[in-house]
C-alpha cells in the first residue's frame, strides 16, 4: 500500500495550563509568613497534580454532553495505540497517566482534557480506515497535552485567585468554585472557541514526528485531513473548532515531503479490522 | 529529587519497555547518579538503582523551589500552601453537581490501563518501534 490514510487531528483539549499571571502586589495578604507572601506575589503555575484534577473534571463535564461508548475491545485498542504514542512523546509521564476513551456520537471530533485524558468520537473512529489514521488523530491530541494547550485556556483571573488562595485560609467551597470556573474555561475552548491556528499547526507538525517515532506512517495524518476536507465541503459539522482542513493539508504535505518514511501498514491491517468489527 | 507523578516504574534500561525493577509513587525521594539523555540513573531510599524518565521527577515535591530567595527545596509553608490548589477535596465538592459532571463514566475510563507486556507485543506484531 503506497499511501496510508490517516487522519487527522483532533483535538481538544487538555490541560490547563497556566501561563501565568504575574503579580498580586496589592492583594490583601494579611498576616502571612514571609514564604506565604512570596508565594502570593509570584506567578501561579499549575502543578502536575492540579492539572490532573482539572483534567478529570473537564472530562467529567464533557461526558455530560456526550455519552461514553463503553466498548471494552475498542477502548482497549485505542488505549494501546495511545499509550505507545505517549511513550514516544516529549511528555511520556503525566501525573495520572494517559487515558483514551470513545464518545458515542456520530460527530467527527476529538478533545484532550488537561493531564492526559483524550476523548475521540465514534464518528471520528469510523472515519479512520486503518490503525495509522487512528494513531494520527491521537498523536495530534497528545501533542496538545505535551504543549499544555488546554491549560492555557484557563483565564488569568482564576490563576490570580489560586495564587491568592495559596496565601490564605480558604474553604473547599471557594476552591471548588475556582475549579468549576476553570473547567468551563477549558471546555469552552475545546468545544467552541478552539485553539489558535499556531497551536493547531504545531500540534499537527509534532504529530507527524510522533507518528514517525512510533513507526507509524505520517501520511496517515494527511489522508485523515483529506477526509475531513471532504466532509467540510459538504458543510457538515466536523472539527468545528479547528482551522480549515485545506490549510492543514498544505503545511502537513510540505513537512511529509521532508521525511523518510517506511510503510509497514500492512502488518496492522488485520488487527484494525478485528478491533473495529 | 522526588517523584511528581502518581505512580511510575523504575526500569532496568533507559527505555519504558525494559524490565521493571520497582514501583515508585508520588513524593518518593531519589538520588541522581547520572543523566542519560531524557533519562536519569537513580538510587531510591531503599538503595535500589535503576532508570527513570525525567518527566516523572521534580526538584521538590510541590514545584515551588526557588520562590523563597536563598532557600533550596520547598519549605513546610510552601508545601502547605500548594495543597490549596486543585485537589481531591475540591473534586469531592463539585461531584455533587450531577448535571455538570459525570464522574462515574470518567472513572470507568480511568481504569483502562495497558500493561507494558501488551505494548511490547503490540509493537512487535505491528512492526512499530
Amino acid at each position: 500500500m503506497k499511501t496510508v490514510k490517516i487522519t487527522l487531528c483532533i483535538t481538544i483539549i487538555c490541560a490547563i495550563g497556566f501561563s501565568a499571571f504575574s503579580g498580586c502586589g496589592s492583594l490583601p495578604i494579611g498576616e502571612l509568613t514571609k514564604g506565604a507572601q512570596l508565594v502570593a506575589q509570584a506567578t501561579h503555575t499549575i502543578t502536575e497534580e492540579e492539572e490532573y484534577y482539572l483534567g478529570r473534571a473537564v472530562a467529567a463535564n464533557i461526558l455530560t454532553k456526550y455519552p461514553l461508548w463503553k466498548n471494552q475491545k475498542m477502548t482497549d485498542y485505542v488505549n494501546t495505540i495511545g499509550t505507545l504514542l505517549s511513550l514516544r512523546s516529549e511528555r511520556p509521564e503525566v501525573f495520572g497517566g494517559y487515558h483514551f476513551g470513545i464518545l458515542d456520537t456520530g460527530e467527527v471530533n476529538a478533545w484532550s482534557a488537561p493531564g492526559g485524558i483524550i476523548l475521540l468520537t465514534r464518528g471520528l473512529v469510523n472515519l479512520a480506515s486503518g490503525e495509522d489514521e487512528l494513531a494520527a488523530v491521537i498523536a495530534h491530541e497528545i501533542s496538545h497535552i505535551v504543549s499544555k494547550d488546554p491549560l492555557k485556556a484557563v483565564k488569568s483571573e482564576r490563576l490570580k485567585q489560586l495564587g491568592l488562595f495559596a496565601a490564605q485560609n480558604v474553604t473547599k467551597g471557594e476552591l471548588a468554585d475556582v475549579l468549576n470556573d476553570s473547567v468551563l474555561d477549558v471546555t469552552g475552548t475545546l468545544l467552541q472557541k478552539g485553539y489558535s491556528r499556531t497551536a493547531e499547526k504545531k500540534a499537527d507538525l509534532e504529530a507527524l514526528d510522533l507518528l514517525d517515532a512510533a513507526g507509524y506512517n505520517p501520511n496517515a495524518l494527511l489522508s485523515m485531513l483529506e477526509k475531513i476536507e471532504e466532509i467540510e465541503t459538504k458543510k457538515a459539522a466536523v472539527f468545528s473548532a479547528h482551522p480549515k482542513a485545506n490549510t492543514r493539508i498544505s503545511y502537513t504535505n510540505e513537512r511529509i515531503k521532508q521525511m523518510q518514511t517506511v510503510d509497514t501498514v500492512k502488518y496492522r491491517t488485520e488487527r484494525f479490522k478485528k478491533a473495529t468489527s | 529529587m522526588k517523584i511528581k507523578v502518581k505512580n511510575t516504574r523504575l526500569v532496568s534500561k533507559p527505555d519504558f519497555l525494559s524490565s521493571t525493577i520497582g514501583n515508585l509513587k508520588n513524593g518518593d525521594p531519589l538520588k541522581i547518579i547520572k543523566e542519560t539523555g531524557s533519562w536519569l540513573f537513580v538510587k531510591t531510599s531503599d538503595n535500589v538503582e535503576g532508570y527513570i524518565h525525567k518527566s516523572s521527577v521534580a526538584k521538590s515535591n510541590v514545584g515551588l523551589t526557588g520562590l523563597i530567595p536563598g532557600q533550596k527545596g520547598a519549605s513546610k509553608d510552601e508545601i502547605a500552601l500548594a495543597a490549596k490548589g486543585f485537589n481531591e477535596g475540591a473534586e469531592q465538592k463539585i461531584k455533587g453537581n450531577k448535571g455538570t459532571y459525570n464522574f462515574e463514566d470518567m472513572e470507568w475510563l480511568m481504569k483502562r490501563t495497558v500493561p507494558v507486556s501488551q505494548i511490547v507485543t503490540f509493537i512487535k506484531e505491528g512492526r512499530l518501534k
